[in-house]
């Protein structure tokens, strides 16, 4: 056991070197994620880590994005070097690997018995090193139910399994509980302070403020959090190594890679391996790894006393390696394949959209409903990056098919007409990227007056905020008993919901988007569509028409005299 | 410590509250009307000379800010539309009237409005952000937090019973109202009167629970503005406030002390909705007016027009 003090040194520097790639990259992931906000800045790579993700790309192959070039890369780099992303990039791994170490989890030394040349010397006939182990959860090939489910699901143009992948995961957690966190101790310390700073005439901290965010389905999102976090209590990366369906792709195309782990013969199988590995994928015998575990993190080299471990890129494998990834096997594949063909089938029969009974908006320059939901992989990136924060994850209210895709909540604000964030930032491109004179003409909706409920129509108040908010003039006012009193002009009317925002009417406001009318298409112009359907969401004078910045945001007109 | 005397103290005191025998005299002098009629001028030409001509009109800028004051500027920055539409103050503007102002001393400008819209938006796309960002002392304040209001009370006024307040707002030593004229389809314009509610927190229940005129009134006679200044580079004549809508060229600037008179005489400046409009028409000027906050006939208001020399 003992070890010279400078290898002990490189020992430790190895793992530490681990620690400082992650701890970079999910700072780096944490930097894009803050830094998704108005006004868009064309040098910072919001998409990074979502564009990386190949189940990403596959669901935007019915989407409009047609970039897919870091998704490649990640597949090169997954034939090459298997799970490597996992152990050092993923920013749920990290998570994982923080709850991990602060649970003080190791992992179980299975080898007590000698090698197999030392039993031969002894002159004991050596036994077969057991079979691996099945059965336990850990090693049951859930994964492989959740790949199949998400393939299966791709198929039939759903994307709801997406809602496990690991970045999107992550992305979302940070959009739902995490930023409204953030936001609300950021502005609670400002408000202490603010008397303090106004004294000191540090005005642009007493005024600094954030406009704080919530999220209905923030309190599901944690609980799915906490859930994939809390499997760490069963065994280290549980659901790294059971349940990650981006873990099991990268497993698969690692299967044959050539960068491994290889034991020469001086190993004494004295299983320190086995206990430092963070995904058990060190067999009971030393010499034998389950590559589509395997997440090349070198933690066994590092402990390793007689340094009988390497890991390098030689084209032929040479040490043991098993044929099929753990657990995958054709039952698993097809009962994911199943279950997901069944709950699809299920959801698609929902009489929401059998009988249009849905009345969910969407983000301006959605797809079309159908291949939204093929396309939406629920990473919650558009929650994070809207202006006015009218963009909810939907929860359960609107069925498990729509669970964590974006919806409008008009009553939290509208959709701010100089915005067009939320189609830059979708990874997918589930909503369209479309110029700021597109977004305008990409109709939400239409908003309906209850007069019952309106102030100046069953009060005669001189209530006249929806006229007030309306970007497109589309509240007009005609007398009528002798009062002042609203009209939609349907053929100027957005849907945008300043209206329903600003409506002082308690609960359900007196004048509601529904999605009557709305505009939802893979391509071409949203204005040619509106003008022929004769509605002219552009303002007469085409002085909304600003000017586009090169890097695509709404800027001012410049030539003001 | 020094002991002090009984009578020392009583002096002391005594003295100390003889400024307050005089306050007629004391504020007529600087920040008050001098005369009993109140004076609007109006001044045409390109924003910065026009501004100039105005303020020397008025007395210079030294009549309002003094060595060492915080003012307050209130432009209309609530919507994120560029100046062009008209529908919230010219930038150009608020950075000649905030350098104007750090010229006259102030040891701080604060540039504020709560803004309907997205806030960051709203200072991008108004021009106001780039305008200011370069003027040390100048801070750009888009009001979005409750926090960042005071609660007022307010005695003696029918309508409004409280109201809560920009915290910057109450503290400024000065304040000037740099309002756009545009139109407003609840108050049919929206100047220089309307334009304070642009300084509190809760503007809906103005429009559903209380009298919207009369309301206003009652707010102006809480915030009144050291100095008004219209913007009538452009006017919204219809369509307002947040437009889009026909936008006509005045290329005027129209200031004065008293906030009611300058807005009357922005009523009759334009053809609003097509017509003209008299400004005893505007019922929230009229609630203005029978507070005792300024005066609505212009027959009784000396009116000066200049014209800015071309630079």
């Amino acid at each position: 056991m003992k070890k010279a003090p400078s290898e002990q040194r490189l020992r430790a520097g190895s793992r530490r070197k681990k620690w400082v790639i992650q701890t970079v990259c999910f700072l780096v992931f944490l930097f894009l994620c803050i830094s998704m906000q108005y006004p868009w800045r064309s040098w910072i790579p919001y998409r990074l880590f979502l564009d990386l993700d190949p189940l990403s790309s596959l669901a935007a192959l019915s989407g409009t994005r047609q970039f897919f070039l870091l998704a490649l890369l990640m597949v090169v780099v997954g034939l090459v070097w298997g799970r490597i992303f996992c152990a050092y990039v993923c920013p749920l791994g990290f998570c994982i690997d923080v709850v991990d170490h602060g649970l003080g989890k190791t992992g179980q030394r299975r080898t007590i018995r000698k090698r197999p040349q030392d039993e031969a010397e002894e002159g004991v006939q050596p036994e077969a090193w057991p079979e691996p182990s099945r059965g336990a959860l850990a090693s049951s090939g859930l994964q492989w139910v959740l790949l199949g489910l998400v393939f299966v699901g791709l198929a039939f143009k759903n994307s709801l399994p997406l809602v496990l992948d690991p970045i999107g995961l992550a992305t979302r957690s940070f959009s739902v509980i995490f930023y409204p966190l953030g936001v609300w101790v950021t502005n609670g310390t400002i408000g202490l302070f603010r008397p303090l700073a106004e004294q000191m005439g540090w005005y642009g901290l007493a005024y600094h403020s954030l406009l704080q965010p919530g999220f209905q389905a923030a309190i599901g999102n944690l609980v799915l959090l906490v859930l994939v976090l809390g499997l760490s209590l069963l065994t280290r990366r549980f659901w790294c190594r059971s349940l990650c369906p981006l873990g099991a792709l990268l497993g698969l195309l690692g299967r044959l890679a050539p960068s491994r782990r290889r034991v020469t013969p001086a190993c004494t199988t004295c299983g320190q391996c086995q206990a430092a590995c963070p995904m058990g994928a060190i067999e009971e015998d030393p010499f034998r790894t389950r590559q589509s575990a395997c997440i090349q993190c070198r933690s066994c080299q590092a402990v390793c006393p007689v340094d009988a471990i390497s890991f390098s890129l030689r084209p032929r494998p040479e040490s043991r390696y098993l044929p099929l990834p753990e657990g995958l096997s054709r039952r698993n594949f097809f009962f994911g394949m199943g279950l997901g063909s069944m709950g699809i089938v299920l959801s698609k029969l929902d009489p929401r959209y059998v009988k249009k009974t849905d009345r969910t908006l969407r983000p301006p320059g959605a797809l079309p409903e159908e291949d939204f939901l093929a396309t939406c992989i629920r990473c919650g990136a558009c929650l994070r990056i809207c202006v006015t924060h009218t963009l909810q994850a939907s929860g359960m209210e609107n069925g498990l098919i729509q669970w964590g895709t974006p919806v409008h909540n008009m009553r939290i604000s509208g959709c701010e007409q100089q915005c067009n964030l939320c189609g830059k930032i979708c990874p997918t491109g589930a909503i369209r990227d479309l110029p700021l004179i597109e977004r305008q003409h990409a109709k939400i909706g239409t908003a309906v007056i209850i007069r019952e409920t309106c102030v100046a129509w069953a009060k005669n108040r001189l209530c006249l905020l929806c006229d007030e908010a309306c970007p497109y003039n589309a509240i007009v006012f005609r007398p009528v008993e002798g009062h002042k009193r609203p009209f939609v002009d349907e053929s100027r009317c957005n849907g945008c919901g300043m209206c329903e925002a600003v409506c002082p009417v308690n609960g359900e406001a007196a004048i509601v988007v529904y999605p009557t009318g709305e505009i939802r298409e893979k391509e071409g112009s949203y204005k040619e569509i509106l003008n022929r359907e004769r509605i002219f969401l552009e303002p007469k004078k085409d002085r909304l028409e600003l000017p586009e910045r090169t890097d695509g945001s709404a800027v001012r007109d410049e030539g003001r005299g | 410590m020094k002991d002090v005397s009984r009578r020392t103290l009583l002096k002391g005191a005594l003295a100390s509250c003889l400024p307050l025998t005089f306050p007629s005299v004391v504020l007529s002098q600087d920040r008050k009307e001098t005369g009993t009629r109140p004076r609007v001028v109006q001044v045409h030409g390109a924003i910065e000379a026009a501004l100039h001509v105005l303020l020397e009109e008025l007395g210079g800028v030294g009549r309002f800010v003094r060595s060492g004051d915080t003012v307050l500027i209130k432009p209309n920055m609530s919507f994120p539309n560029p100046s062009e539409l008209a529908t919230t103050t010219d930038p150009g503007l608020v950075r000649a009237m905030a350098r104007h102002c750090l010229q006259a001393g102030a040891k701080r400008v604060l540039v504020a409005d709560h803004t309907m819209r997205a806030v960051k938006l709203c200072l991008e796309i108004t021009g106001m952000k780039e305008a200011c960002s370069d003027l040390p002392g100048v801070h750009l304040i888009g009001a979005s937090q409750e926090g960042m209001f005071r609660r007022v009370a307010l005695s003696r006024t029918k309508e409004l019973q409280a109201v809560k307040v920009l915290r910057a707002a109450l503290d400024a030593d000065v304040q000037i109202n740099l309002p756009r004229m545009k139109s407003h389809g609840a108050t049919t314009v929206s100047l220089g009167t309307k334009g304070n509610m642009g300084l509190i927190w809760d503007r809906a229940v103005f429009h559903s629970r209380l009298d919207l005129n009369e309301a206003i009134g009652d707010l102006n006679t809480l915030i009144r503005a050291d100095l008004t200044i219209l913007d009538g580079s452009r006017a919204l004549t219809a369509g307002g406030p947040l437009g889009p809508g026909p936008v006509e060229e005045l290329g005027c600037l129209i200031g004065g002390v008293d906030p009611v008179a300058v807005d009357a005489f922005g009523v009759q400046r334009v053809e609003w909705y097509g017509k003209r409009i008299a400004s005893e028409q505007i019922p929230h000027l009229v609630a203005c007016h029978k507070r005792g906050i300024g005066e609505i006939d212009l027959d009784r208001v000396d009116i000066v027009s200049r014209k800015a020399p071309a630079s």
